[in-house]
């Protein structure tokens, strides 16, 4: 009996238990040592006294004795926990093991959610959150400036501690194109990267033709060379020192940029930029002063701009400095993006919790007499709980293990897939912070799935279960259960369904958008004439590479411009109507372009009215433009532009007055959403830039044609280079890779939510219909038709799916707000996408209930009788 | 008769001594001491308050176990019985008490 009671002793002794058992036990002793005491003839007061004596000092004793008890017994409980919850383990991979569908099932979807929930967390991580490789980097800002603007910032402000201007260039290495940086020797101090070989370039080196590399290119280019520094690279023409090489995590301002030549080299060929107050293509990067906060700064520069803005209106005006912090520099665009990813993936993970949640109940019904039997033998309702708790925890932590791996794999194909969209892609790790959220999304949607059939616990009878086998009232709640779990999962579908068909309509509305040219069967290269100093010499080259490329076979037309639709249009520039310098200053820019003859006609680009430039347009001809319609109709708004007059208004150009010869159609230089912006065109004779954009218009695949125009450019002059030659359909597709990316990582988030959305309605379904095969049986017994008895499964799939759907479409609409600013064209509360939307999960509700249905019909009345 | 001064008892010597008391069957801490008296004559001197101190030291080695019970007298006492892992450690115990004691007396014995 006593082996019995100390094998169910769990409960344990409470330190006021322990206290008063340490107290009797020594009364008894001291009781029996006075009685002995008195029995060898002691007077019973000095037997009290003598006995105490022996004992020693009591309350030391007491003390000691009840601290080792309480340390025991705390042993002991933990022990037993311990204990049990191995029992629950081991029950629980057993459960798994010997129900392998359906752990095969539950293991994979969790497997998925917290595969690709990690993945896109590491990336949004890594692009939003991680600490930047920059030294104090919180207080790295970013402006927009032109270098007279910089310097007047400089020495007016002092809100920066440190800054240096950087602008981009392409340059041409031994018949390469590289994108590089063209930056300021403060560049490097304020970014505070140390370089890691060599140097990088200080105020020290004046205008001395320096250059640093990067990581990558070093390695591209001189196989990680450890001797490059001192060695001499030709950028487009010029040679130049490799003093450094950075380290592979610089990469500013993307990572794209393969060096950073020096600034004050540069400024040597065209001083004229440095004067050019209007000519904003820099940036300056800063660092703010420790004690000074980012509004503070922000007030200082938006005063520096209101005093530029008076002192040199032509240039200034509506010009404001904006501070923007380095990291909304880098990460741009793209937040939105990987928000949208984030919060479709949040989803994914709900939607799988809750399946393998409604899993999980859907086996609670066939476990009730297993339940059942424990109950009666003496396990506790908490006990029960507890066990279906670490079952489904366990479930979670394999599943989760799993989906890191897969993360993990993933991550492998990352920089392929989304390396030019996502800043940092190489640096995306399963770093601690990302095991860290990964983690929590296990054990959150661990704690979910287990709360499901605890909550049905909570809310059944077991006892009953023992007698009555699993079809008592229980399995109802049950079926509630899963019919909420469903709706909410149809839900959340909905909501990442209607994104994505709102992102995927506002992106085929783009695509169609008229992007003012004709893709088709047109080459761009770009021509950088960077060699021929004198303008004269760069018209010549330009006339004669053009007609050299007109005399191909297969060429229709050739033409360039030194924009390159839609990709940029690389300069901008104020300007001023004949009798209208009173406009208001913002709608006197535009986009500054130099136009060849026949580029129109090689763009496709219709000509509105008066003509395009022709050769007779030349260098000592009677000053001209082209106009776009935009610009037309905001200053012309009776159709009159040809013949009147306007001039630039910028200082690298001469400010004559230029007669309009022709207005064309809006072409979208800077994206297909380009919003049909204001363009002036000028001759490329009388303007003529150091680079050219040249299209070719071919008779078949453009691309077919590339080695024949090579050729025909190298004709005229080896030392020119075709660069970066690419069919404008590419141009097209590159120019919307964002909208691309964000539609497509939307749809396959969508696809993979209804794909796990309609297994859980299947499944729902299913087990109503096996619940309810007697039922069915007695009704197709009774003369039921076939017909009747299929529409009411169906019937029942689509109540849980139109409710879901409602409450989706709620949840969509008030989602919406956040997508608006990705959309073109499109209402987030587009009606023909939630039409859609809706019919679409309809159509999945019905396909899900279309097999169950059928069984139902074929459940033998006598079989489901018999059954029970 | 006079007799020398009982002698105290050597540290770590208390713990085999009442692990072996207990060998002998489920036992409370003041029969504990009266075994002891008798076993050694009253040659050893084992202070009641230390006696107990080793017995929880004891419990919460997991080498005895406690209990409730009931006294010889009638009257409710805590009974300490050997576990399995004491019973173990009281044969190493002893071994090493055997060896000891025998190496010391090889030694006092010599003839001088």
């Amino acid at each position: 009996m006593a082996l019995l009671r100390r094998l169910f002793r769990f409960s344990s002794r409470t330190r006021r238990e322990i206290a008063a058992d340490v107290r009797d036990e020594i009364a008894f002793h001291l009781e029996m040592r006075v009685r002995e005491l008195i029995d060898r003839g002691w007077v019973e007061d000095a037997a009290r006294r003598e006995a105490r004596r022996q004992f020693g000092d009591v309350r030391t004793t007491a003390a000691y004795c009840r601290h080792l008890d309480v340390d025991k017994e705390k042993g002991m409980r933990f022990r037993n926990y311990a204990s049990e919850l191995w029992q629950d383990v081991a029950y629980g991979l057993r459960m798994l093991h010997r129900q392998p569908g359906h752990s095969a099932v539950a293991l994979l979807t969790i497997a998925i959610g917290i595969g690709v929930t990690t993945l896109v967390f590491s990336v949004v991580y890594t692009a939003l959150l991680a600490p930047l490789p920059y030294a104090h980097a919180d207080r790295l800002m970013v402006v927009r400036v032109s270098l007279p603007d910089y310097k007047d910032l400089r020495a007016s402000t002092d809100a920066f501690e440190d800054s240096g201007t950087y602008g981009s260039n392409l340059y041409m290495i031994d018949d390469e194109q590289v994108l590089g940086g063209v930056v300021s020797p403060g560049f490097f101090s304020t970014l505070g990267v140390a370089p890691q070989i060599g140097r990088t370039f200080d105020e020290g080196d004046g205008a001395a033709p320096v250059v640093v590399l990067s990581h990558g290119y070093w390695q591209r280019r001189f196989g990680g060379d450890p001797t490059i520094v001192g060695r001499t690279v030709i950028l487009s023409g010029s040679a130049h020192t490799v003093v450094g090489v950075m380290p592979a995590t610089f990469q500013f301002p993307t990572r794209a940029f393969q060096l950073w030549a020096s600034m004050d080299f540069a400024m040597t060929w065209v001083p004229q930029q440095s004067q050019n107050r209007a000519l904003r293509i820099f940036r300056a990067v800063g660092r703010l002063r420790p004690a000074l906060t980012r509004e503070q700064a922000q007030a200082q520069f938006t005063a520096l701009a209101a005093q530029l803005q008076t002192t040199y209106p032509d240039t200034n005006t509506g010009v404001q400095l904006e501070l923007v912090s380095i990291r909304d520099r880098l990460v741009g665009d793209v937040r939105t993006a990987l928000l949208v990813a984030l919060g479709s993936v949040g989803c994914l993970l709900f939607i799988a919790c809750a399946n393998v949640a409604s899993l999980t109940l859907a086996r609670m019904t066939t476990r009730m007499q297993e339940l059942a039997v424990r109950a009666a033998i003496g396990a506790g309702r908490w006990r029960i709980a507890r066990q279906l708790a670490t079952e489904s925890l366990l479930t979670a932590a394999c599943g989760g293990l799993l989906g890191l791996l897969l993360a993990r794999w993933g991550l492998l194909a990352l920089p392929g897939l989304i390396g030019d969209r996502v800043p940092r892609v190489d640096e995306v790790a399963l770093s601690l912070p990302v095991l860290g959220v990964s983690l929590a999304a296990i054990v959150i949607g661990g704690l979910l799935v287990a709360a499901v059939p605890i909550v049905q616990l909570s809310m059944t009878q077991i006892e009953p279960a023992l007698k009555t086998g699993a079809r008592g009232g229980e399995v109802r709640f049950g079926i509630r259960l899963r019919s909420a779990l469903v709706v909410a999962q149809i839900g959340v579908a909905v909501v990442v369904l209607s994104g994505a068909l709102v992102l995927t309509h506002s992106f085929v509305r783009l695509l169609q958008a008229d992007p003012g040219f004709v893709p088709d069967r047109v080459l761009a290269f770009h021509l950088p004439l960077i060699g021929q100093t004198s303008p004269g010499a760069r018209v010549n080259t330009m006339t004669r590479t053009l007609e050299s490329i007109g005399g191909l076979p297969g060429v229709e037309a050739v033409g360039g411009a030194t924009g390159l639709a839609p990709i940029t249009p690389q300069r901008g520039t104020s300007f001023e109507v004949e009798g209208r310098a009173d406009a208001p200053a913002d709608e006197r820019f535009a986009y500054f372009i130099a136009a060849t003859p026949d580029y129109f006609k090689t763009l496709g680009t219709r000509i509105v009215g008066g003509r395009e430039f022709t050769s007779s347009d030349t260098e000592t001809a009677p000053r001209v433009a082209v106009i776009s319609k935009t610009l037309a109709q905001r200053f012309f708004p009776n159709g009159d532009a040809v013949g009147r007059r306007l001039r630039l208004v910028n200082p690298e150009q001469s400010n004559e007055w230029r007669t309009i010869v022709g207005v064309v159609a809006n072409v979208r230089y800077q994206g297909l959403d380009d919003a049909d912006p204001p363009v002036v065109y000028t001759p490329f004779p009388q303007t003529p830039f150091p680079w050219l954009y040249v299209h070719v218009r071919t008779a078949g695949d453009p691309a077919m044609s590339i080695a024949a125009v090579r050729q025909a450019v190298k004709s005229i002059d080896s030392r020119l280079t075709v660069a970066s030659p690419k069919p404008m359909t590419a141009l097209v597709n590159e120019s919307s890779a964002d909208p691309r990316f964000r539609t497509t990582l939307a749809s396959l988030f969508a696809g993979v939510g209804i794909l796990l959305a309609a297994v859980g309605l299947h499944g729902v379904v299913a087990f109503g219909v096996a619940r309810r095969a007697r039922e069915i049986a007695i009704r197709l017994a009774l003369g039921a038709s076939v017909r009747s008895v299929r529409w009411r499964v169906i019937r029942q799939s689509l109540v849980l799916a139109s409710c879901g759907v409602a409450a989706g479409l709620a949840g969509a609409v008030w989602i919406g707000r956040f997508l608006s600013g990705l959309l073109y064209e499109t209402t987030p509360t587009d009606p023909a996408s939630l039409t859609t939307v809706a019919a679409l999960l309809i159509l999945v509700a019905v396909a899900a209930s279309v097999v169950p249905a059928r069984r139902a019909t074929r459940i033998q009345p006598v079989d489901a009788l018999r059954d029970v | 008769m006079a007799r020398d001064p009982a002698l105290t008892v050597l540290q770590g010597t208390l713990d085999m001594l009442v692990l072996k008391a207990l060998a002998l069957g489920p036992q409370h801490g003041y029969g504990i001491t009266a075994w002891i008296r008798v076993r050694t004559d009253g040659d050893l001197d084992v202070e009641d308050g230390a006696l107990y101190q080793a017995l929880h030291r004891l419990a919460h080695k997991g080498w005895i176990d406690a209990e409730w019970g009931v006294s010889d007298n009638n009257r409710r006492a805590r009974f300490y019985r050997l576990t399995a892992r004491g019973r173990r450690e009281l044969r190493t115990t002893e071994d090493v008490w055997r060896r000891y004691a025998r190496a010391v007396f090889r030694v006092i014995d010599t003839p001088v």
